[in-house]
């Protein structure tokens, strides 16, 4: 360990040393490495993100062997170098145009692992059914690592040989920028303290948005149903562009045909670049109902003007219409990401 | 003279900037009338109860069903309409969503979503699934709502069976079962995206014919 620890800050003293054009001086986030008895540990390369690009990596690799064939994760870390436009940390499942032998072998630092960049890893469908592990939008300087503990007694179950996939995305635009490199890292921390109720995740999205220069204030909301069972809310978050202004969380009786009233809202951000990640909380959800979103929109004119929306836009209404994308720049989003305990099963809602 | 001008060039700039008031599609001191549609082999067409309707893939990935209304006697533009599925016996809502309404006016009077796609609710339906039964062999009924830029609300409901369609079919019949726990094979040269939205952005060419008007 402390043979890691002293290269880490080699490396923090190299980066600090290569940095010298940067508005200030770039402190590198360290997390501490992992041994197989603490946890799983990953962390990518650093890579470069040119001014006024986007990129979008996925990274592959698998759960180590464990003793008992199992890896219950009670704590998370996720680091992010400033720029970033989320990581999201997903289980693999059913494989379409993303598969991780399409990849390049990548060092992950605590695994080994396949690396593709671009091309498939912009496209959702490749995810649709790959239940949610963890996720981070924080990467600004002064708060590179988000770090959650689960509720007592409550852990993430993962087991040996399981296929994950770490995804990061960055911009270096108008929307956002990139001052140093990317670059990010995951700490899974072992859970020692006989944890066994099980953490599950929930991923909803609104499909078809669509956000108009003629219709410039709109809002979609979207409810999304739990399967049977008990459920308690305890961490969730939300995620759009930036003509993003609000969004909302709320607990949903699974009936009702409309938005709950102002009284189940549990979640609410007005941040679009670093949303806040609400952790501590401890929300049960009524018996076989779910949670109801929305996503709060103000039309702003691009910053390179409407080409490029109007040539993507299905209906081609030459309307300046912000439409589904990963692209933070031209396109929208709308999704939820929801922890909860006790998993009944893996949420996707889309 | 000069701040007369600059106050004539503000006053026309406010003008030109405030949203200009909705129109009415019919004849707006009538109650809303309303007619359930949905998709149906890529087509918007009217639904009866016991209509089926395609469960497609969208551009996002997943499988959804697209149902909403057609409306009459309604300030359309800065409405929003919306849907939500549930059992025939009532109970649980499996799904429900809200969206901004941009309709077109039909030569009949009707107002008709301008897109089949993008106009109407999409209701994800093979999540978790409160029932036995996979979602594809199960009809559901569709509660479809409208509500104009006054305030005004109306609804309606239609019995439908979601059926996978087209060339994502085995995708969709594995994904849509109630129970699954592993992984499915996608159809061959299934890229997970509704190829035909990206073609013709879902307005079928009969509505397209009929959608002469836009609505302001």
């Amino acid at each position: 360990m402390w043979m890691m620890r002293l290269t880490a800050a080699a490396g923090l003293v190299l980066a600090l040393a290569t940095c010298g054009d940067n508005q200030s001086p770039y402190e590198p986030w360290i997390l501490d490495t992992l041994t197989p008895a603490e946890g799983l540990w990953i962390r990518t390369p650093e890579f470069d993100v040119a001014p006024g690009a986007e990129i979008q990596y996925c990274y592959f690799f698998q759960v180590p062997a464990q003793t008992d064939g199992t890896l219950w994760v009670d704590r998370v870390e996720l680091a992010l170098n400033a720029g970033s436009h989320h990581m999201n940390l997903f289980r693999v499942k059913t494989l379409r145009g993303l598969k991780p032998e399409d990849g390049s072998p990548v060092d992950l630092g605590g695994v080994q692992g396949t690396e593709i960049r671009e091309g498939e890893c912009w496209k959702s469908p490749n995810w649709a059914d790959w239940p949610l592990v963890a996720n981070n939008q924080q990467s600004s300087i002064d708060h590179p690592i988000f770090e959650w503990a689960m509720p007592p007694g409550v852990a993430q179950k993962f087991d040996a040989g399981e296929m994950l996939m770490l995804q990061i995305h960055y911009v270096n635009a108008a929307t956002q920028d990139t001052p140093f490199k990317g670059r990010g890292g995951a700490n899974l921390h072992r859970s020692h303290d006989g944890d066994t109720m099980e953490l599950g995740t929930l991923f909803a999205t609104q499909q078809n948005i669509r956000i108009c220069r003629s219709n410039p204030t709109s809002t979609y909301g979207g409810g999304c149903s739990m399967p049977q069972g008990t459920h308690t809310v305890a961490a969730a978050n939300g995620h759009f562009h930036s003509r993003g202004r609000r969004f909302s969380i709320y607990a949903w009786d699974g009936v009702s045909t409309s938005r709950p009233p102002d009284s189940a809202r549990f979640y609410q951000s007005e941040a679009w670049a670093e949303p806040d990640m609400a952790t501590g909380l401890d929300v049960p959800l009524p018996q076989g109902g779910g949670i109801y979103w929305t996503c709060e929109y103000q039309w702003s004119e691009p910053a390179d003007g409407c080409a490029a929306l109007d040539e993507k836009d299905p209906l081609h209404a030459n309307d300046c219409c912000y439409t589904f994308g990963p692209k933070v720049e031209t396109s929208e989003h709308c999704n939820v990401f929801l922890y909860y305990w006790p998993k009944t099963a893996d949420v996707t809602c889309f | 003279m000069l701040l007369t001008r600059a106050a004539m060039l503000g006053a026309l700039a406010l003008a030109a900037c405030s949203d200009p008031p909705a129109a009415c599609l019919g004849d707006c001191a009538l109650p809303i009338e309303l007619a359930p549609t949905g998709l149906r082999d890529g087509a918007l067409v009217d639904l009866v109860d016991g209509a089926t309707v395609d469960i497609r893939p969208p551009d996002q990935g997943g499988f959804v069903i697209y149902v909403g209304v057609r409306a009459k006697n309604v300030h359309a533009r800065g409405g929003s309409v919306s849907g939500a599925l549930r059992g025939l016996g009532g109970g649980a809502t499996l799904a429900i969503e809200e969206r901004p309404a941009a309709f077109v006016l039909r030569a009949d009077g009707w107002a008709i979503p301008e897109s089949g796609f993008q106009d109407q609710p999409n209701l994800p339906v093979c999540g978790p699934v409160p029932g036995p039964a996979d979602f594809d062999q199960t009809a559901w009924q569709a509660v479809l709502a409208f509500r104009d830029s006054d305030g005004r609300t109306a609804s309606t409901t239609v019995t439908v069976q979601p059926r996978c369609w087209g060339w994502a079919a085995v995708d969709c019949q594995c994904s849509c079962q109630f129970d699954r726990t592993g992984p499915c094979v996608p159809d061959d040269g299934d890229a997970g995206v509704d190829a035909a939205l990206a073609i013709d952005a879902g307005v079928d060419a009969a509505l397209a014919i009929d959608a002469g008007v836009d609505a302001p």
